[in-house]
């Protein structure tokens, strides 16, 4: 029963999915009014999803239509998983243990490979382009996301493990000032793993149809559509679990602390997408080759340097 | 680039330009725009000079009844530029959508007279002579009210 | 009680959620430039919820614009039939209507109603983009009389 509740409710699929959908909302709303339109409602992405949940399904005649649902829910799960992971106040005893980030990037990984391998599946050529995109992509962000993750283990003294819980409470002067430098290559990597625009290049917004989900419909989109949301869940809370004091303060203040920081990493989305045009393939992997991944490097080093002197 | 990210941060709290779009439709729209033909009956002397201009066979007369197929229209404005009497004019409005194509269909009435005669149909005679003239006329001449068979009976030329 | 709430709820989420995709087969691009138009700041669609969608599986309205020509009868004809099925139809501009200044041109097979269903015809050369935003939305009216819902 507790763990129904913890699944269905509170940090597992309700928890994620109106987070996710709010934070969509809120992300495309900043967008239009950016642009001096009114802009969609907030709660457009949860009408998007229950219309989706309404239409008839169209697929290819090769695929059987248990794999067509199949590729999309296996990501889900995963993703409920990894929300039910996260120390979330009010329930963090249950979580945390050595290792759990790296299971985290494990997870958050599979709506992309689930992707791909529908992309693949469906046979479609747009679906095949936009699939062998993605996975070209894959190697250099997720690199430039590992630094991150590794410069942060580092804050927290040499028994490193990689435990969410004592990254969000290692909070000394020099810990903060690393985080803060962490920043820019957190919300590149992550604005890339979400294919938002200057990396949106396996979709290309409408250029490619849809990229690897061109083949996907009803509920089976719906279900992609629900696993992006459930990914925005869990990457605006992570960026308040990394950057902000959310495990120091009472637990309501947490809660508090952790929404606001999801919107105000979503309030950089919005600028970043707004203001910047989307790369060729060469150029996102220039950009990430020549100065991310360098970089990133550098500051694990220094951190290295300072932690252990 | 840091200009741009300004703009679009003092965008944040300007008032969107977009227009209010209330209930079903907007009629309302600049005085600029060229809108589409509107036929006027008691100006057109049935000429049929529109039906020889229009590109894309728009304008239809039957009988007494001038037809303008919207679902045609290409808002080209040449009718409005033949016709001599200025039966054909532009006005600003937009054209609406629609369930089925009848509701496209413009249909007027031409105002004709009768031949004082034989009750045939024929046009307004005043139309002709302000043509020809440039000035509306003052009286207008028994043999004007005529259809044009009944004017070669009566006033044979010798 | 419960699963009525539930069926209105998603009765108005199908009417606020409106993907479009568009197929030009054949049309002078006048109209395709007024439908970008229509997501423009001024006329900005997509606060109704209305989005453009790149591939026809993800559709629930079909925006046509121009005449159907000899080549572009099969795409339009499978666009048609690969759209899931609670879809609309809305014919934008004058040329899809009747062929506008392209009918009886030797390549021109006729307006769209004689191929697919249409719903809601939008006239105009070009169509203004404010008819546009009421024909899809008149379209999106009856998309959810016409069908019964899918059933669970
Ligand atoms: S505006 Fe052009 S297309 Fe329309 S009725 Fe007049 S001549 Fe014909
Ligand atoms: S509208 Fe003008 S051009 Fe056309 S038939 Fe009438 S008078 Fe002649
Ligand atoms: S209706 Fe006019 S603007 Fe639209 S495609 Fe046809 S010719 Fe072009």
């Amino acid at each position: 029963m507790e763990f129904l509740k913890d699944l269905f409710l509170y940090p597992g699929f309700l928890f994620g999915f109106v987070l996710g959908g709010l934070l969509e909302g809120f992300k495309r709303k900043l967008k239009a009014r950016m642009q001096l339109r009114k802009g969609p409602p907030v709660t457009q992405p949860f009408y998007d999803l229950s219309k989706l949940l309404l239409k008839n399904i169209t697929k290819p005649y090769r695929i059987s239509s248990f794999t067509y649902l199949l590729i999309p829910f296996v990501p889900t799960a995963a993703l409920l998983v990894g929300l039910l992971i996260m120390p979330y106040p009010f329930y963090q005893e249950k979580s945390s243990f050595s290792f759990d980030l790296i299971l985290i990037f494990y997870l958050t990984e599979l709506p992309l490979l689930s992707q791909i391998i529908f992309g693949y599946f469906s046979n479609s050529p747009y679906g095949m382009i936009g699939a062998a995109r993605a996975g070209q992509m894959f190697f250099y962000y997720n690199g430039v996301f590992i630094m991150v993750i590794t410069t942060l283990c580092l804050l927290e003294g040499p028994p490193y493990s990689f435990c969410l819980k004592s990254i969000a409470e290692a909070w000394d002067p020099l810990d903060v000032l690393i985080k803060i430098l962490t920043i820019p290559f957190f919300v590149f990597s992550v604005l890339a793993k979400l294919k938002l625009n200057p990396f949106s290049i396996p979709d290309a917004e409408a250029e490619i149809l849809k990229g690897p989900l061109t083949e996907a419909s009803g509920v089976a989109l719906a279900l992609f559509k629900l696993n992006y949301l459930l990914e925005l869940a869990i990457f605006g809370s992570l960026f308040a679990f990394f950057y902000l004091p959310v495990l120091k303060t009472s637990p309501t203040i947490g809660l508090i602390l952790i929404l606001l920081g999801a919107f105000f990493l979503f309030f950089i989305f919005a600028l970043v997408e707004n203001a910047t045009a989307r790369l060729r393939l060469s150029q996102f992997s220039a950009l990430y080759l020549k100065f991310l991944i360098p970089l990133a490097t550098l500051i694990l080093v220094i951190t290295w340097v300072f932690k252990n002197w | 680039m840091v200009k741009l990210i300004g703009w679009l941060l003092t965008n944040l709290f300007k008032k969107p330009l977009t227009i209010e779009f209330k209930g079903k439709s907007l009629k309302a729209v600049r005085g600029t725009y060229r809108g589409y033909p509107t036929h006027r009956g008691e100006r057109c002397a049935a000429c049929r000079l529109c039906i020889y201009v229009c590109p894309s066979d728009a304008i239809r007369i039957e009988g007494s009844l001038f037809i303008i197929n919207k679902c045609k229209c290409t808002a080209c404005k040449d009718c409005a530029d033949a016709c001599p009497f200025g039966a054909m004019q532009f006005i600003p409005r937009l054209i609406g959508t629609a369930i089925s194509k009848n509701e496209y269909m413009e249909i007027t009435e031409i105002k004709l007279v009768k031949c004082e005669n034989c009750g045939e149909p024929m046009p307004k005679p005043e139309l002709l002579l302000g043509r020809l003239l440039g000035k509306p006329p003052k009286t207008i001449p028994p043999y004007l009210k005529l259809c044009p068979k009944c004017r070669r009976q009566f006033f044979k030329p010798t | 009680m419960f699963l009525d709430a539930i069926k209105q709820f998603l009765r108005y989420s199908q009417k606020k959620s409106l993907w479009v995709f568009h197929v030009n087969t054949g049309s002078c691009n006048g109209c395709d430039i007024e439908i970008l138009a229509l997501f423009s700041s001024k006329y900005d669609a997509e606060r109704f919820g209305i989005k453009l969608v790149g591939s026809p599986k993800h559709a629930d309205i079909l925006l046509v614009t121009g005449p159907v020509t000899t080549k572009s009868r099969d795409p339009l004809l499978r666009a048609y039939d690969m759209m899931p099925k609670p879809k609309a139809v809305v014919s934008v501009g004058v040329c899809s209507l009747s062929g506008g200044v392209f009918a009886k041109s030797y390549n021109v097979l006729g307006p769209v109603d004689n191929f697919i269903p249409v719903h809601v015809y939008v006239g105009g050369c070009s169509a203004h983009p404010n008819m546009i935003l009421e024909g899809i939305l008149r379209a999106a009216q009856i998309l959810c009389e016409e069908e019964e819902l899918w059933s669970f």
